[in-house]
């Protein structure tokens, strides 16, 4: 019997600095075998993890059309991911996944997608924008909201570039009031505000958003305004986990396991859980 | 099938048995609490009543368990797994409860990621229960769907039924096969022999008449997350994990690495949710309070554990109510919350009354 606590080997393919506390990681697997039989949808997440300082999870900021490696977007916070911060390309790390469930994706086909993130809550964003992206034909209009507290703290910029240049979808940025620098030559202010200068159809659309609570609270208010029915808002949780598994025992809310029934839920799922995240 | 088996005639099954197999059961060191640990002999084991304080679930879910060790190369990690290297192993003397409580670890350990190192020690512990003649003041199995001989988790139950002679239940084919391997030792069970166990069965479930409420709070549960019951239920609970740690079916656990420099483990550890670190994220903290982590305790036992797997996840030993060096009693609280529940219940009838 296999030992589900084991990871595979991941060679680290490259780093990039997204901002100051935020690095993007290309894993490539170390056996090449196991890499041509890996796959993963949209949403799922993985248990990364540093040899000798332990595991963290991060959802697969990658695309799964992408094959031949994935990608995590770790901000450096606590231990693992400090240490993970302090690797370089050809190191070697662990990962155990993709556990969770994944974004509806088939059920997306013909929609148009509203996609609304805030700092690094793109990161699971990118993945599913990256999907429809790389099989464009299959959605209706897409529109993508990205904001942060300041230019500095937008990640991806280098995709935030080619989005904006994309004439097959509406790609706004925006930073905190406060938060532009001189140069900055999007929107300026609060994402929940900016939203409302969308031209959306709520009646063909999925809206998926990820970010910080406080804009969360806000975009909900907002998509329900404007017709949003819970079914058609979708995001992805955080909790603190260990095994991914549903076998640990701390990521439930109320009785589910955002690991195992989750982390994609759509909000009148989410309306049913206690208030306890 | 039913047998009768003499102390003197299961000592010597287990003498022969201990050749290659490790035996484990509830002994009594002097001057100490009993424990259950590996025996050398079997006058070792504990007959006597009560169970021990430590229940036998670090026997499959340790305390601190090796999943694989590392080392780490310039470039490379080297992984070593780790084997089923473990010896079959006879479980002897164990309560029904805490048999029973085995099973239920079985469906979080099981399912469709099996922990393949549970279930290793599962498959190779035999386990022998012994019925309890006499239980005690906190127990409350029978409010569980158990009894004191219930059968749940054993391969074969024994009852003390005196003159040094055991009632043997075969319960399992493992079972079956170890009478037959061992046939010559039993006896077919005398009218007497059945009558005395009749006698000490009825004699134990008078020690337990009283029924708690258990499982009955359910419905208050589903409905009552946010009572403003909890905040009083429990303000004394100052999160140390005894009952977590005490209790034969709490199973939450923490992955960690230990390594110096180059070389290391990563290990699966006990873990509690009484504990505030087991649910801190940098940012975020979903049970910042204390009485929240203990709503946790009892809605994962009585609640979550019984929408996911159908049924409770207590056995009714009473541990968490002996050892709580706050004297919080898991009873109080289901009664508290059963009075509750009635009167919720009675303000909804009056309601529709009117």
């Amino acid at each position: 019997m296999n030992n589900i606590y084991q990871p595979y080997k991941m060679k680290i393919v490259s780093v990039k600095d997204e901002t100051q506390d935020v690095k993007t990681f290309r894993l490539a697997f170390d056996d090449p075998v196991i890499g041509e039989g890996f796959s993963f949808r949209a949403g799922q997440f993985g248990e990364f993890s540093v040899f000798g300082e332990g595991e963290a999870t991060f959802c697969i900021s990658s695309s799964p059309t992408r094959r031949g490696y994935i990608e995590c977007s770790v901000k450096s916070i606590g231990k693992v991911t400090e240490e993970l911060h302090k690797m370089s390309v050809g190191d070697i790390i662990g990962f155990r996944g993709p556990y969770g469930n994944f974004f509806p994706i088939e059920k997306m086909y013909k929609r148009d997608l509203i996609f609304i993130g805030g700092g690094i809550g793109l990161a699971p964003l990118r993945s599913l924008i990256w999907n429809c992206l790389d099989e464009r034909e299959k959605y209706g209009a897409i529109t993508i909201l990205y904001g942060a507290r300041s230019v500095a703290d937008l990640v991806y910029k280098d995709e935030l570039a080619e989005w904006e240049r994309r004439e097959d979808i509406t790609f706004i940025k925006t930073v905190d009031p406060g938060g532009e620098t001189e140069d900055w030559d999007g929107s300026v202010g609060f994402v929940p505000t900016v939203m409302r200068e969308l031209d959306l159809r709520p009646e063909t659309s999925y809206s998926i958003v990820c970010g910080p609570p406080i804009m969360i609270k806000f975009v909900i208010q907002g998509l329900n305004f404007m017709g949003f029915s819970p079914e058609q808002i979708i995001t992805t949780l955080e909790m603190k986990m260990k095994c991914g598994l549903g076998k640990c025992g701390r990521c439930n809310i109320g009785n589910k396991y955002v690991c195992k029934d989750g982390p994609v839920f759509n909000f009148a799922q989410i309306e049913q859980f206690p208030k306890e995240f | 099938m039913y047998k009768v088996i003499e102390r003197k005639k299961l000592n010597k099954i287990i003498c022969h048995l201990m050749k290659d197999h490790l035996v484990i059961a509830p002994i009594k060191p002097k001057g100490k609490e009993k424990t259950i640990q590996d025996i050398t002999d079997p006058e070792q084991i504990d007959w006597g009543k009560g169970n021990s304080p430590i229940s036998p679930k670090h026997l499959f879910f340790p305390q601190s368990e090796v999943l694989f060790s590392f080392t780490r190369k310039k470039n490379d990690v080297i992984i070593k797994g780790i084997g089923n290297h473990n010896k079959s192993r006879i479980l002897i003397g164990i309560r029904s409860c805490d048999a029973a409580a085995m099973t239920l670890m079985d469906n979080v350990f099981g399912g469709d990621y099996k922990d393949h190192l549970f279930l290793a020690f599962r498959k190779k512990t035999f386990v022998i229960s012994l019925a309890c003649n006499e239980p005690e003041d906190l127990c409350f199995c029978t409010s569980v769907d158990l009894s004191p001989f219930s059968e749940k988790g054993s391969d074969i139950l024994l009852c003390d039924i005196g003159d040094g002679k055991f009632f043997a239940h075969i319960i399992t084919e493992a079972a079956e096969e170890f009478y037959l391997q061992f046939k010559d030792k039993f006896l077919e069970p005398t009218q007497n022999d059945i009558q005395e166990r009749e006698r000490r069965c009825e004699r134990a479930l008078g020690k337990l008449t009283q029924y708690f409420p258990v499982k009955d709070i359910k419905a208050w549960l589903d409905n009552n997350f946010d009572s403003p019951l909890w905040k009083i239920l429990a303000p004394e609970c100052i999160g140390c994990g005894t009952c977590t740690f005490l209790c034969p079916t709490c199973h939450c656990f923490d992955i960690v690495d230990e390594s110096q420099a180059y070389m290391g483990e990563r290990r699966k550890n006990w873990d509690s949710c009484a504990f505030e670190h087991f649910t801190q994220m940098q940012a975020h903290q979903p049970r910042p309070f204390q009485w929240q982590r203990f709503r946790q305790r009892i809605m994962h036992k009585l609640k979550y554990f019984v929408d996911r797997f159908s049924e409770v996840a207590c056995v009714g030993c009473g541990r968490c109510r002996a050892k709580c060096p706050v004297n919080i009693d898991i009873i109080d609280v289901i009664r508290r919350i059963e009075q509750e529940n009635r009167s919720d219940d009675s303000v909804h009838k009056e309601r529709l009354a009117l």
